[in-house]
């Protein structure tokens, strides 16, 4: 059954990318939900006998840091607070964005010119400036990071739901809908949304990598977690200190990571908009 | 409608683009619960007439509405009110300081994000099969680089590792530069300074490399889609019927690929500021990015709310400057 | 008639596609004589297009020539270099498109478009000479000169059909191939440039190839009609013979298919589909479909048959009394 799904996927335009790209994903969640089985030492802790700043070993595959701790079992708790702040920022993202781009696009009037005045404000602005400030003011927290991360993405995802309401609006048959006297909320529901949800997929993919070096970008500057708690973007901070030291193995197994999953999403946002052929942005 | 007058019309749409900004950073700002005086000064006690005294030395002791058109009144004079952190400093004048080194920096950043991107793309537009594949996954991975780990990549390498290029900084502190512009290049070049433009290029290469990697990979995407699109368009085949030399056929085809070209560069922009923003941390580039974060761990709220703005016109500014490039070059939008 | 001007044969071309190798044009002998309006007709997928593009050198990968010669003027275009294809193209055989805005530089004028071609082609020694060529080519056409300065967009579909003719006669070629350039234009402005094309023809001696779908208006305009189907030309003649007397089955159920505004009739399509390219039938590649097909046209390729008058037809059953 699962076989026959990924075997289907992989047929599909794009397959090669959607499957590669979902496998990416689902290969770090799994390392996220079980990271203290995976992980061989704490991530705060250092271990009897392991030393400061010591390149990759077999017992510390990526080395580890100034205080002893292993690089390793860091990067796989890290994955836990990206994961944590990204699909969270993503599924509020999506919960605002795509209503506020069905009712604005499918209503039209002046409430839709004064949100998409809003909207492609925020979307034309650099996003991690904006996360930066409101992350500022907030505090460092895994949820007031991905409020900071909200504040970028529900433009995204209210831009490209109202392009496709639009584009799906001026068709024969929402237009045979509407004059059969269907009411708006069920045509909103069963027939625009339905087609819109391609759209919004692609969208979670190709956004999805976005807010992942957002995330990285923010924790870089100390506005996600605080230090021991593990993140990617933190340790790369950190680990700068000691690249004159020769410790490259502090700064490149965490930035190695987040490529990873940031190319995990991309390719599923690249594949999926393949496969449906969606323009994304 | 004359070009003229799409200039001025285009203009007047930066206001409504400034104002949403200004509101939601207004918004986060002061509206949101906190008392940023009371942050920016820490934990020590400080009594209470004094905090009074800084809040209405600030105009934060005014009602909220009154400050927010205060605020904007003062945008217009060029006025973004005085640091909360640093005593009588004017955040206008900070960022002014600061802002050469970044536009400097984005400025070979984004020369090094077309260059690579017309290379990439235009090779795999014009030699297809594997080759386009491989520049396809490249625009992909170098969407997704995280800008710091490419730099300190690039830091240990060339100057920790090779100690060919230095590894921060705008210009060697021992090479006097007498500033006039604040762009050091040219400065360097007016005040015929050979030693300090030779520092500040190896100073540039790293951080504009940086950049200008992580930003190519759209640029890549957009010229091989476009550019082998235009040359296998009706239009060149005409061109080629009527016996023109293929190169020729390729500089009309490349005109008519610049305008979705030029329309990402506009998008651009606001990723190269944001990507500015991550570049100078990590090169200790003395630029408005470092002063962004520098003022947030200081909670310093009037020079995080004055840089914001800045950057919020900037890029208006840059969005419309865009778009009417995007007018000369395609007769389709004006006439 | 004249002498030839253009010589195919035994011309293959063929497109390797990942589905497999699309014989668009496989074993095409054509002549076409100096002055002559000759009009190749087929249905979509006759490799008539291909055919047309050939004479050009403009057969884009994947597609080869992979057999046959295409003789004009002593050079073999099916092997000619580079410089020497280009030196030919535009300046002596000139070629109009079915979409003639889609064939225009979108973002050029148009008289910069065919100056520069002027140019190229050393017909000017100066952009301004170029550019009085353009114009006077464009009021040959019947565009007035003073539309040299707008932009594709701003001229309608008949206008930019006359500007592309204008683009090839301002290069004074011998030959103009026609590839469906009326297609994409209501039948007002269709007998409009027909006419044109009939008068530069008088004009200048042109010598014109048009390809089309439409069997009545090959006959109407041009000297000689070939009929291709299927990549393979199965009859050639006189419009006239052709359309009275058809030796072809196929060509006989194109005839049939026209409509007639005057005379009510009943139009008959022809039944079944184009063969598929990668595959096509053995022996006579009508046979499918043909209401006359023997035993012998399933295995062997039918005979050609000449006809009096000139021409001749591929079929077994060709200079035949037949029914019908």
């Amino acid at each position: 059954m699962a076989l026959k799904l990924i075997e289907g996927l992989l047929r599909a335009p794009g397959g090669f990318m959607t499957v590669a790209g979902a496998s990416i994903i689902v290969f770090f969640t799994a390392v996220a939900l079980a990271a203290p089985f995976i992980a061989p030492y704490p991530p705060d802790v250092n271990p009897p006998g392991v030393g400061v700043l010591e390149p990759p070993s077999l017992k510390n595959p990526f080395g580890t840091n100034e205080l002893g701790y292993d690089v390793f079992s860091r990067v796989v708790w890290g994955a836990r607070v990206v994961l944590q702040v990204v699909v969270l920022s993503s599924i509020i993202s999506l919960l605002v964005g795509v209503p506020l781009g069905l009712v604005s696009g499918y209503y039209g009037g002046p409430i839709d010119r004064l949100l998409s005045m809003v909207m492609d404000s925020l979307y034309a602005f650099p996003g991690i400036i904006l996360a930066i400030a409101v992350a500022s003011v907030l505090g460092p927290s895994v949820i007031n990071a991905a409020i900071a991360l909200m504040v970028i993405y529900v433009p995204t995802y209210y831009r490209m739901t109202r392009a496709r309401v639009l584009e799906l609006k001026s068709e024969p048959f929402i237009e045979a809908l509407q004059a059969m006297g269907t009411p708006d909320r069920l045509i909103l529901a069963r027939h625009i949304l339905p087609n819109v949800a391609p759209t919004i997929l692609v969208v979670f993919g190709l956004a999805g990598a976005d807010a992942i070096l957002t995330e990285a970008g923010l924790s870089f500057f100390g506005l996600v977690t605080v230090y021991p708690t593990p993140d990617w973007g933190l340790d790369l901070y950190y680990g700068k200190n000691y690249l004159l030291n020769g410790a490259w193995w502090l700064v490149f197994f965490p930035g190695a990571a987040i490529l990873t999953l940031a190319l995990g999403f991309a390719l599923l946002g690249e594949g999926l908009s393949e496969r449906f052929k969606v323009r994304g942005e | 409608m004359s070009l003229l007058r799409y200039v001025a019309v285009r203009s007047a749409l930066i206001i409504p683009t400034v104002l949403v900004l200004y509101t939601v950073v207004f918004i986060v700002m002061r509206v949101l619960p906190g008392d940023p005086v009371r942050a920016a000064l820490g934990v020590h006690y400080i009594p209470p007439e004094e905090l009074e005294e800084i809040r209405s030395r600030l105009g934060l002791d005014e009602p909220l509405y009154i400050q927010y058109f205060e605020y904007l009144a003062g945008i217009l004079r060029g006025d973004l009110g005085e640091s909360l952190v640093f005593e009588g400093r004017s955040v206008w004048s900070d960022i002014i300081d600061r802002f050469p080194a970044t536009l400097e920096l984005a400025l070979a950043g984004s020369l090094v994000s077309i260059a690579i991107g017309f290379i990439t793309g235009g090779l795999a537009a014009l030699k297809g099969g594997i080759v386009d594949r491989l520049m396809r996954v490249y625009g992909i991975i170098a969407y997704t680089l995280f800008i710091p780990w490419l730099g300190l990549m690039l830091q240990y390498i060339f100057s920790i590792r090779l100690g060919l290029l230095p590894s921060g900084g705008r210009i060697d502190p021992r090479v006097g530069l007498e500033e006039v512009t604040g762009f050091y290049l040219v400065d360097s070049i007016i005040t015929g300074n050979p030693h300090a433009f030779v520092s500040t290029l190896e100073h540039l290469i790293l951080p504009s490399l940086t950049l200008g990697i992580v930003l190519s990979g759209a640029y890549t995407r957009i010229v091989r889609v476009h550019l082998s699109e235009a040359l296998r368009s009706e239009f060149s085949i005409a061109y080629r019927a009527r016996g023109l030399r293929e190169s020729a056929v390729f500089i009309h085809a490349l005109r008519n690929s610049l305008v979705p070209i030029v329309t990402l560069m506009g998008l651009q922009f606001a990723l190269l500021l944001g990507g500015a923003i991550l570049t100078e941390t990590t090169f200790s580039w003395p630029g408005l990015g470092s002063f962004l974060v520098e003022r947030v761990m200081y909670r310093d709220y009037t020079a995080v709310q004055g840089a914001v703005v800045f950057f919020a016109v900037i890029v208006s500014v840059v969005s419309m400057v865009v778009d009417v490039i995007y007018a000369i070059i395609d007769p389709r939008i004006r006439y | 008639m004249g002498e030839v001007l253009l010589s195919i044969r035994n011309l293959k071309i063929y497109y390797y596609t990942l589905s497999g190798i699309v014989r668009a044009v496989d074993g095409v002998d054509l002549d076409v004589y100096s002055g002559e309006w000759i009009t190749i007709v087929g249905e979509s997928g006759s490799g008539k297009s291909t055919l047309a593009m050939s004479v050009l050198g403009l057969i884009l990968p994947p597609g080869r020539v992979v057999e046959g010669s295409i003789l004009f003027d002593g050079v073999d275009i099916a092997k000619a270099g580079i410089e020497e294809l280009r030196r030919i193209r535009g300046r002596r055989i000139g070629v109009i498109f079915q979409d003639p805005g889609a064939y225009l530089d979108p973002l050029r004028t148009v008289g910069s478009q065919i100056a520069e071609a002027v140019i190229e082609h050393r017909l000017a020694s100066s952009w301004d000479e170029a550019w009085v060529k353009a114009e006077e080519a464009l009021e040959l056409v019947g565009v007035p000169a003073s539309r040299a300065r707008s932009y594709p967009h701003q001229l309608s579909g008949g206008q930019k059909q006359r500007v592309a003719i204008a683009a090839a006669i301002a290069l004074e070629p011998e030959l103009l191939v026609a590839d469906e350039p009326t297609t994409a234009l209501d039948v007002i402005v269709q007998a409009k440039i027909m006419e044109l094309l009939e008068d530069l023809r008088r004009k200048k001696g042109l010598t014109i190839l048009m390809v089309t779908h439409d069997i009545a208006l090959a006959s109407e305009v041009s000297d000689r009609v070939a009929v291709m189907y299927a990549g393979r030309i199965v009859e050639v003649g006189g419009s006239r013979r052709i359309v009275e007397s058809p030796s072809h089955p196929y060509t006989r159920m194109l005839v049939e298919s026209v409509p007639d505004v005057w005379v009510k009739k009943p139009v008959r399509s022809i039944p079944g589909d184009p063969p598929d390219l990668r595959r096509p039938p053995r022996g006579c590649r009508f046979h499918p479909r043909c209401p006359l097909a023997l035993e012998e046209c399933r295995s062997k390729q039918p005979p050609r048959v000449p006809m009096p008058g000139g021409g001749w037809a591929e079929c077994f059953l060709a200079g035949m009394e037949y029914g019908g």
